[in-house]
C-alpha cells in the first residue's frame, strides 16, 4: 500500500510540473528520487533552483528539502552540524511559507518533525560530560523547529534537559581543581537549574542540585584557605562560607520535603547547620539521617 | 496541483520512540545523582580547618617564655577527632621561628607533657579541671571550646558568634602563664576579659 501511495505521489507531482511546463531539471530530479537516487536528484534540483520562477514554487522547495533530507540520512546522519539537514529544514520551511494556502502543511510538517526528532536524538545521545555543548546545540535546533510547527509545550522536555545539563556542570564543578574554575561551573549549573525551577519550583533534582552546589562551594572556600591565613582573612572566608551555607539551606530543605526518605538532602542539611555552628539543628538532622539509614538498611 | 495528503507518508520514516529518548536523558540524571551521594562529607574537616587556622595564628601572636623556644613547638590536643587531627598535622610542614611543629594527641590528662599549646575539644571538656591542675605552673597556652571556660582557666576559648568561629581571650589567665599576648590578637578577640 505504501509503495502505491509513493508512486502515485510522484506521478502526481511530476505530472503537475510537466503540465506547467517548468524546468526540465525538476522532472529529472523527481525521476531520480523515484529510483531512489538522491545524489543525482540533488544535481538536478540544484540546477532547477537557478531558475527564479522555479524558486517561487512551494513544491520545488519541498522536493529539494526532501532530497537533502535523504542525503542527510545517507551521508551525514552522524554529523551533528550537517549542512544537508540544515538545508533540508530551511527548504521545507520555505515551501511551507510560500504556499499561501498552506496545503502542503500535511507533507512538510511530518518531514520537519522527523528532522526535529533527529536533532532531539542527537541531543539525547550527546548529553554527557564531554559532548554536552553539542547536545545543547542540537536541543535548541529541535526546539526551534518544533516551535514553528507545533503548539506543544516544552516544559517537560526542558526540565529533563536542564536537569541533566545542571548535573553535568555540577560534575565539572566537583572535579575542577581550581576554585575559580569551580565558580564558573557553579554559575553554569545554577543557570541550568534555574531554568528548571522557573518551570517547576518543586523539581527535586534542581533543588537538590543547587543546595548541594552551594554547600560544596562553602566547603571549598574553607578547603582553599591557607592554614597560615591571617585571622581577618579567616573571618572573611567564614563569612562567605556562612553565606553559601544559608543559600544552600532552602534548596536542601525543599528537596528533603519533596523526597523525605532520601538521605542525601538530610546529610546536606546536617553539613549546612554544622558549618553555621547551629548545633541544635545539626543534631536534629544527624538523628534523622541515622533513622533513615536504619530504615533503609536491609534487615538481617 | 495539489499534494495528496496520504501519499506523502511514503517519505516519512519511522521516528524513534519519544519514550526511548526521554529514558536516555533520565539515565544521565540518575547516573549523576549516584555520583554525588558522597558529596556532603567534608563539613567536619572544614570547621576543623578554621580552628587550626586560628591556632596557627595564635602561635604567631603569642610570645612564650624563653624555655619554650627550645626543642619542638608542641601542640597538644586531647582526644582529637580524625578531622581535627588531620588538619593539625598539616602544621607539621611549617615552623615557628626555628622550631618545628609537633602534634601530640593525648588520651587523658595524665599523658600530658610539656606543650606550647594544649587544646581541649568540646567533647573532652569534662577533663578541664584535671588538665588545669596538670598544667599548673607551666606556660602552656590552654585553648578550650566550651561556654564559660575562659573564666575557669583557659587563656583562649573558642566561641561561636554570628554563625562564625570566634574566640574569647582572658588576659589574667595569660599572665598567670607568663604568656605575652600581642595587641593585635587582643583586638581580634570577640571577647577580651581583662
Amino acid at each position: 500500500m505504501k509503495n502505491i501511495r509513493y508512486i502515485l505521489f510522484f506521478v502526481l507531482l511530476l505530472g503537475g510540473f510537466i503540465a506547467r511546463g517548468q524546468n526540465d531539471n525538476l522532472a529529472k530530479a523527481y525521476n531520480c528520487m523515484q529510483k531512489g537516487n538522491a545524489d543525482s536528484a540533488r544535481i538536478y534540483i540544484d540546477k532547477a533552483m537557478s531558475d527564479p520562477s522555479v524558486r517561487k514554487d512551494a513544491q520545488t522547495w519541498y522536493l529539494r528539502g526532501f532530497v537533502y533530507k535523504e542525503l542527510y540520512k545517507k551521508y551525514e546522519s552522524d554529523d551533528i552540524r550537517s549542512e544537508l539537514r540544515d538545508t533540508s529544514v530551511h527548504d521545507l520551511f520555505i515551501s511551507y511559507r510560500i504556499d499561501s494556502s498552506h496545503e502542503n502543511k500535511e507533507t512538510t510538517f511530518p518531514t520537519l518533525k522527523y528532522l526535529a526528532a533527529t536533532y532531539y536524538n542527537d541531543a539525547a545521545s550527546n548529553m554527557d560530560s564531554v559532548h554536552f555543548h553539542v547536545a545543547m546545540f542540537a536541543y535548541n535546533k529541535h526546539k526551534a523547529i518544533m516551535r514553528r510547527i507545533s503548539t506543544d509545550n516544552f516544559n517537560k522536555l526542558d526540565i529533563q534537559f536542564y536537569d541533566a545539563l545542571g548535573e553535568i556542570y555540577s560534575g565539572y564543578f566537583f572535579s575542577a581543581p581550581l576554585f575559580e574554575v569551580k565558580k564558573k561551573y557553579l554559575d553554569s549549573a545554577h543557570k541550568a537549574y534555574d531554568k528548571v525551577l522557573a518551570i517547576n519550583p518543586d523539581d527535586f533534582s534542581a533543588n537538590y542540585g543547587l543546595g548541594r552546589l552551594y554547600y560544596n562551594q562553602a566547603v571549598n572556600i574553607i578547603t582553599n584557605l591557607p592554614v597560615d591565613a591571617a585571622i581577618p582573612e579567616v573571618n572573611k572566608a567564614q563569612d562567605t562560607c556562612a553565606h553559601l551555607a544559608r543559600l544552600s539551606l532552602p534548596y536542601l530543605d525543599k528537596a528533603h520535603k519533596l523526597e523525605p526518605l532520601k538521605i542525601e538532602p538530610v546529610k546536606g542539611l546536617e553539613g549546612d547547620y554544622y558549618m553555621l555552628h547551629d548545633s541544635e539543628k545539626f543534631e536534629v538532622n544527624k538523628d534523622l539521617e541515622e533513622k533513615l539509614r536504619q530504615q533503609q538498611s536491609p534487615k538481617k | 496541483m495539489a499534494y495528496s495528503p496520504n501519499s506523502h507518508y511514503s517519505f516519512i520514516f519511522v521516528l524513534n520512540s519519544p519514550k526511548r529518548k526521554v529514558k536516555k536523558l533520565l539515565t544521565v540524571i540518575s547516573f549523576s545523582l549516584l555520583l554525588s551521594i558522597n558529596a556532603f562529607g567534608q563539613f567536619e574537616q572544614s570547621v576543623a580547618k578554621i580552628k587550626v587556622a586560628f591556632i596557627y595564628n595564635f602561635t604567631r601572636l603569642v610570645e612564650w617564655p624563653a624555655d619554650y623556644h627550645q626543642g619542638d613547638f608542641v601542640i597538644g590536643v586531647i582526644n582529637a577527632s580524625p578531622a581535627l587531627l588531620t588538619e593539625l598535622n598539616t602544621l607539621t610542614q611549617k615552623v615557628s621561628g626555628n622550631q618545628r611543629f609537633v602534634i601530640k594527641n593525648f588520651k587523658s590528662a595524665e599523658e600530658i607533657d610539656k606543650c606550647n599549646i594544649l587544646f581541649i575539644p568540646e567533647a573532652s571538656n569534662n577533663l578541664l579541671a584535671e588538665v588545669i591542675k596538670k598544667l599548673h605552673g607551666t606556660s602552656t597556652l590552654l585553648i578550650t571550646e566550651f561556654e564559660g571556660d575562659a573564666k575557669k582557666g583557659a587563656v583562649i576559648n573558642f566561641i561561636v558568634k554570628d554563625n562564625k568561629q570566634a574566640f574569647e581571650l582572658n588576659k589574667a589567665n595569660a599572665e598567670k602563664c607568663h604568656l605575652n599576648i600581642s595587641s593585635s590578637l587582643r583586638t581580634l578577640a570577640a571577647v577580651y576579659i581583662e
